[in-house]
């Protein structure tokens, strides 16, 4: 029953559909929508999930490709993301924070610096844990650039800790 | 993990070459107390990875949905087939106003079966175009009975 | 954790009152094959139908937005790829000639249409259809204040061979 699929394999990815989205629209409010728009585009295409070698892969792509349309369709401007994704909407923050916000803001700073396809290898492999291969399926890109890009944006973050550690923060 | 076993993992780390459970061995060093000095400017970084792994897309505190698991342990018999998220509290307070609705009390059957209202809206368009068709079909068979055009020719053209 | 022990709570309240409850043969039809996974639920609530009515769809046809927003509640009940005429005897069995008047009956070498209303003066405030073909049975129940010219306006496929299918219509509605 395309219901009963739909209900116990895409239902259950909408919290990582949201995590990825927010990396790349850098709000709440965005990346809900994002989300319920790929359900909707999901549920509508039914017929071809049989089609589909990974259902998963597929709705992260679908959310990747939707997000950078809603990003480029406001124009926002890099320097402003921080400032929105730390607005207290209250549901941004889990409780189980245990480091300091300070660190944490620097860190997302940090990774909003980085290129979005930078940014959702990160999120893809150290945030939610795929392997390359589904990184590659999900990005479109063929596996070989998964580890260029992924050994670039660490060394990015890398010299950006360095750096704010010399410089005492 | 001693701190020279770290430093060789946190190498291969940057370098894109750790695998995942290194990677998870990587992040629990960093939720440690022992973390080494010249290695603690990383912990940050391991930590937000924590954090921001745990963000839901409805966090309890904000939409109260119940997951089919909770209504299980009540009665199996609201539950159809897999784990399907309900919004219920909302729809129970609505149905529990006495006087509230017209509608009487069938509502075991009224657990919604989409949670959001775009997914409701194309099932329910859907149905009313089947419901659509059907009709058209019995207007348009000559095997419906004269009493029973003029009876839908009635109603329809009521108004 | 305490949202859940609310809801329990209120859950617990609802399921003792519903047990009082009168429910008719039409309910314990729709019951008793709920949780038969090989048949398709759909139920849409009165709640659920309140949110709809506050989606701004740009594709949305008038007469499906009229329609929409005096419709209470919408339930379905199908089986696809089965048989569906001796469901269709089954659940017409179940419906009481003193409730519903029957609207329409259509026989054809496809399947057997059922149409059932209850009505208040003109206005509709029910409809049932039960569908029983070669390969599919769906049952339908409306609530609401239906309009039954404007569902007819509405115009969908005579011939669709059945309720799944209608994915197919996406393109041009």
């Amino acid at each position: 029953m395309s219901l009963q699929t739909f209900n116990s394999q895409v239902l259950p990815l909408r919290d990582k559909l949201y995590r990825f989205s927010l990396r790349i629209v850098g709000n709440t409010q965005d990346a809900e929508d994002v989300v319920q728009e790929v359900m909707v585009r999901v549920w509508k295409k039914k017929e071809d999930w049989k089609q589909w070698s990974n259902i998963e892969a597929m709705c992260m792509t679908i959310t990747r490709n939707l997000s950078i349309d809603k990003k480029r369709n406001k124009h926002n401007r890099v320097a402003d993301m921080p400032d929105h994704y730390d607005e207290p909407s209250g549901d941004a923050t889990p409780d189980e924070v245990t480091a300091s916000n300070d660190m944490m803001s620097q860190i997302r700073a940090m990774m909003d610096e980085l290129p979005e396809k930078q940014r959702s290898i990160i999120q893809l492999r150290d945030i939610e844990g795929y392997a390359y291969k589904e990184i590659a399926e999900i990005l479109e890109i063929p596996l070989n650039q998964v580890k260029i890009n992924l050994h670039r944006a660490r060394l990015f973050l890398k010299e950006k800790i360095v750096k704010a550690k010399s410089y005492g923060f | 993990m001693d701190s020279n076993q770290v430093r060789i993992l946190l190498e291969k780390y940057w370098q894109g070459e750790t695998s995942v459970v290194e990677e998870s061995r990587l992040k629990a060093y960093f939720r440690s107390d022992d973390v080494a000095e010249e290695l603690e400017q990383y912990r940050a970084l391991f930590q937000f990875f924590d954090a921001e792994a745990l963000i839901k897309f409805h966090p309890e505190s904000k939409t109260p949905i119940v997951k089919s698991t909770t209504i299980r342990i009540l009665s199996s018999a609201w539950v159809r087939g897999a784990a399907a998220a309900v919004v219920l509290a909302l729809g129970i307070y609505f149905y529990m106003i006495p006087g509230q609705e017209n509608i009487d009390m069938r509502d075991v059957t009224y657990i919604d079966t989409y949670e959001s209202p775009e997914l409701a809206y194309e099932e329910a368009k859907k149905a009313l175009f089947y419901l659509s068709g059907k009709m058209n079909k019995g207007v348009s068979t000559a095997a419906n009975s004269l009493d029973k055009m003029r009876t839908l020719d009635e109603i329809v053209n009521a108004n | 954790m305490k949202t859940r022990l609310l809801i329990a709570a209120v859950l617990a309240v609802f399921v003792t009152t519903l047990v009082s409850a009168q429910s008719n043969a039409l309910d314990k039809f729709f019951t008793s094959y709920m949780d038969d996974p090989s048949f398709t639920v759909v139920t849409i609530s009165p709640k659920m139908f309140q949110m709809i009515s506050k989606l701004d769809m740009e594709d949305m046809e008038p007469e499906v937005k009229d329609l929409l927003n005096n419709i209470k509640g919408l339930r379905i009940l199908a089986r696809e790829d089965y048989d569906g005429r001796q469901l269709y005897n089954e659940a017409s069995s179940k419906i009481n000639a003193n409730e519903y008047d029957e609207l329409l009956r259509v026989r054809d070498k496809d399947e057997n249409v059922r149409i059932f209303v209850k009505a208040q003066g003109d206005v509709i405030n029910e409809l049932l259809l039960i569908v029983g073909g070669a390969s599919e049975f769906v049952m339908l129940d409306l609530t609401g204040s239906i309009d039954l010219k404007t569902v007819g306006k509405l115009g969908g496929a005579l011939d669709v061979p059945g309720i799944k299918h209608l994915e197919k219509m996406d393109e041009k509605h």
